[in-house]
């Protein structure tokens, strides 16, 4: 586990699934931890990527661009970032943004785990800059 | 009585006055030949009296608030009436020899002027037996403590007494008595006890620079001599002064053989103590010396945030203190290069010839302790050196500085004597260099606190610009009243609204946010203004403003950042207008008094590329009635935080917009800041809040 009270990640390996466990506040203080897991992650090579809101009570702006920094990189080498059990509060702030466009967010994270078992992904088009 | 308030030239015109009167009488005595008798002695003795005392007055006038406790100031009043005093002895013994070679004492009884010549100079030993008094009194002034003032008085009061009881014997010759006699004795003695036994005090002596103290020497030395030797001549009775003094008048000679005596003692005390202190002046003055100069490398240390002019300081301190003949300070970059940063009496040029080979450097580099060469040409490296540069230097110090547990730097001090250096030098060379590595500290911080000082300043400037960007004003438009107002966090921000006019004229409300703060956002949000105001110009509707938009900067902006915004566009003067949203938060839609969030779909600004973004945004027409309110608002505000770190949510909004009844946008503008204001309490604002109120009445109230 890395972080502190305020936010802390938990990471765990299943089936080749770099499933990421974030817990209370992803604000600008708290993001460059996430930034460095999901670094670390892409710096082993590996590109399927869960990232599990289940006990996110919060997320800023600043939180959000974490997943715009990675998603293209991550995609291009042909895996992805899914992002699963969010809280509504913490929904309504990536769906008021228009994500569910852009990432494939999902209700649990079997159903994501489900598709990257697949290799399905519900997002056509490429997002690149 | 207050001696200071009593004028000085009234005291000067009654002295004299009172001479003349004498002089007149001792004459008119001599004239008609009546020197001898009684009636003659009365006068002399009752004149004497009335003279001593504006005398006495005169000297002792304000002698307290002279000198107050020992300083330098009172030891230069010291000195001065030291020398005077020397003076005005010299000038007593030169009179004495003068009068006793011209043989005066044997005219005194047939020459009247031999006998004015005598009473002067018989005045001016009396006069002078106080000012040594009055000298004394300084002396004891001059290292005060409690009870010197107890002393003070028993003196000054005494000394009076005497004097009058002296005069008042020899003037009533049958009261001498031998109990009064006795009394008169005892009197003197108890005196002489109390003046020898203040001066206990001479310490202080031995701080006084050496060439004070053999001035002090010398004087105090002739002041012995000279004054032993009239003393002496007064006790041998029948030589000059003692005729003088008894023609003068007759109990003048027991005071003035009396101060006399005294001030022999005293002064020979002077002597020896003074004697004694100067085998230890030059330790003493050394020590004196380090203190003087730790005291003012404190001071600059304190007062300077000029690092050149300190290290000059403390270079020019450290040769004060060791007598060194030339020093320098080098000074370490983190790069690893060395620098002279100051130096006395060799420039760094020359330091450069020394140090061709950079052995020396090498050597200070590795220091971790404080490094002596009693020799330098003794030395195996040091030898090699060019030492034609400072052909005089014999030894060498070296101390290393340290700055947060780091080596910084080195202090070199040379000096002329082979072991020129000893411990007491390597000792005060480490308090200097602790000292510079303070200041070295010190001035680091200053210039960090500057540099915040100014960064903030500029970020103040930013966030000046980035107000400006905002509307000053808001155009008027039929029968919608617009309201606006943006509350920035502390840093700078990247929120943004304005009303620009699309192709076809139509007023479009702008309002968006720049994700992130700081100075990234607020540069996002100037181009965004200039994206807006050119891009309204060429677009038909709002949903058409914000594709032209996101197609222009999508490419434009980093990855992690993104704009959300809306547009708001009027469409007619009846009530009709189009909605449209990039990912930005809800309008608010008062409608009929019931209150809803309108969301139309629309995909952030800068996060999908043109095709995704035109494909998923959507604008939705609103029909106003009389009275009906639309709010537009960023993030900041409903995530606006209390001290329980709450949200204050859009609800919370809501509810405002529906206990609103009819008010006017300035109401609710008030209304808003009001809510901002009480949810808050004292938690700082963390995000930019933003407000547009848009109000249909055909009739405002």
């Amino acid at each position: 586990m890395i972080g502190d009270n305020k936010f802390s990640i938990q990471h765990k390996e299943i089936e080749q699934v770099n499933c990421l466990y974030l817990r209370g506040y992803l604000d600008a203080h708290t993001a460059p931890v996430l930034e460095s897991a999901i670094n670390d992650i892409i710096g082993k090579g590996q590109n399927k990527i869960l990232v599990n809101f289940g006990e996110l009570d919060y997320i800023s702006s600043a939180g959000l661009g974490v997943f715009m920094a990675f998603i293209e990189d991550v995609r291009d080498s042909g895996g992805d970032i899914k992002l699963a059990d969010m809280k509504p509060k913490v929904f309504s702030v990536f769906d008021l943004l228009g994500f569910p466009v852009l990432f494939d967010i999902d209700k649990e994270e079997k159903i994501s785990m489900e598709k990257f078992r697949k290799g399905d992904t519900s997002i056509k088009y490429i997002i690149k800059k | 009585m207050d001696l200071k308030k009593i004028n000085k030239t009234v005291i000067v015109t009654i002295i004299i006055g009172l001479l003349i009167v004498r002089f007149a009488g001792d004459a008119l005595l001599f004239i008609i030949d009546k020197s001898d008798t009684n009636v003659a002695i009365l006068w002399k003795t009752l004149t004497t009296l009335i003279l001593i005392i504006p005398v006495y007055i005169l000297i002792f006038r304000g002698l307290n608030s002279k000198i107050s406790g020992y300083s330098e100031e009172a030891e230069k009043i010291f000195f001065l009436q030291l020398n005077r005093i020397s003076l005005l002895i010299f000038i007593l013994f030169s009179f004495y020899l003068f009068l006793h070679f011209i043989k005066l004492k044997t005219q005194i009884s047939n020459n009247l002027f031999a006998l004015l010549s005598s009473e002067i100079y018989a005045l001016y030993s009396i006069i002078l037996s106080v000012y040594i008094l009055f000298f004394i009194w300084l002396w004891l002034l001059n290292k005060r403590h409690r009870r010197t003032i107890f002393q003070l008085v028993i003196l000054r009061n005494g000394l009076f007494y005497f004097v009058i009881v002296e005069v008042l014997i020899t003037l009533f010759p049958s009261m001498n008595k031998p109990v009064v006699s006795i009394v008169s004795k005892l009197m003197a003695i108890f005196i002489a006890i109390v003046m020898l036994s203040t001066s206990r005090n001479n310490q202080w002596l031995a701080l006084l620079p050496k060439p004070e103290k053999i001035k002090l020497l010398w004087l105090s030395l002739f002041v012995v001599l000279v004054n032993s030797y009239i003393t002496y001549s007064i006790y041998l009775g029948n030589t000059i002064i003692n005729v003088s003094l008894l023609g003068f008048s007759p109990g003048a000679i027991s005071f003035v053989a009396f101060v006399l005596g005294i001030s022999v003692i005293y002064f020979f005390r002077i002597l020896i103590s003074v004697l004694a202190s100067i085998p230890t002046s030059y330790i003493i003055e050394r020590k004196m010396r380090e203190l003087s100069s730790l005291r003012e490398l404190n001071k600059v240390v304190s007062d300077s945030i000029e690092m050149n002019l300190l290290l000059e300081t403390v270079v020019r301190l450290a040769l004060k203190s060791t007598k060194g003949l030339a020093g320098w300070i080098e000074l370490y970059d983190k790069d690893g290069t060395t620098n002279i940063s100051a130096s006395q009496n060799l420039d760094e040029e020359k330091i450069n010839i020394l140090d061709k080979s950079s052995e020396l450097e090498k050597i200070f580099k590795s220091l971790e302790k404080p490094l002596v060469i009693d020799s330098i040409y003794e030395d195996k490296i040091l030898s090699k050196l060019n030492w034609s540069v400072i052909p005089t230097a014999r030894a060498l110090i070296a101390v290393p500085l340290h700055s947060s547990g780091d080596k910084i730097g080195v202090l070199v001090v040379l000096c002329t004597d082979e072991y020129g250096f000893d411990d007491d030098d390597v000792k005060i060379l480490t308090a200097f260099s602790d000292n510079v590595s303070i200041a070295i500290e010190n001035s680091r911080l200053v210039k960090d606190s500057i540099e915040k000082e100014r960064y903030k300043q500029e970020l103040m400037l930013a966030r000046n610009i980035t107000e400006k960007l905002l509307p000053q004003k808001l155009p008027s438009l039929k029968n919608y009243h617009v309201k606006a107002f943006s509350l920035p966090a502390e840093e700078v921000g990247g929120d943004y609204y304005d009303i620009v006019n699309l192709k076809n004229g139509k007023p479009c409300i702008i309002i968006a946010d720049v994700s992130g703060k700081g100075m990234s956002a607020a540069f996002y949000m100037a181009q965004l203004k200039g994206v807006v105001m050119s891009l309204a110009r060429e677009s038909e509707c709002g949903k058409e403003l914000l594709k032209r938009i996101n197609t222009t900067l999508y490419k434009a902006i980093d990855r992690q950042m993104y704009i959300t915004m809306s547009a708001f566009v009027i469409d007619n003067e009846e009530g009709k207008a189009t909605f449209a949203r990039a990912g930005h938060m809800p309008g608010l839609f008062k409608n009929n008094g019931d209150v809803t969030e309108i969301i139309p779909r629309g995909i952030g600004v800068g996060l999908a590329p043109q095709d995704t973004f035109n494909e998923h945004i959507e604008e939705l027409e609103l029909q106003f009635k009389e009275n009906d309110v639309f709010l537009l608002f960023t993030d900041g505000l409903n995530e606006l935080k209390n001290q329980k770190q709450n949200d204050l949510g859009i609800e919370s909004l809501v509810d405002l917009l529906k206990q609103s009844g009819n008010d006017n946008p300035i109401a609710i503008e008030s209304k808003l800041k009001n809510l901002i204001t009480d949810f808050s309490q004292d938690e700082s604002q963390i995000d930019d809040i933003t407000v547009v109120i848009v109000k249909y009445a055909k009739m405002l109230k």
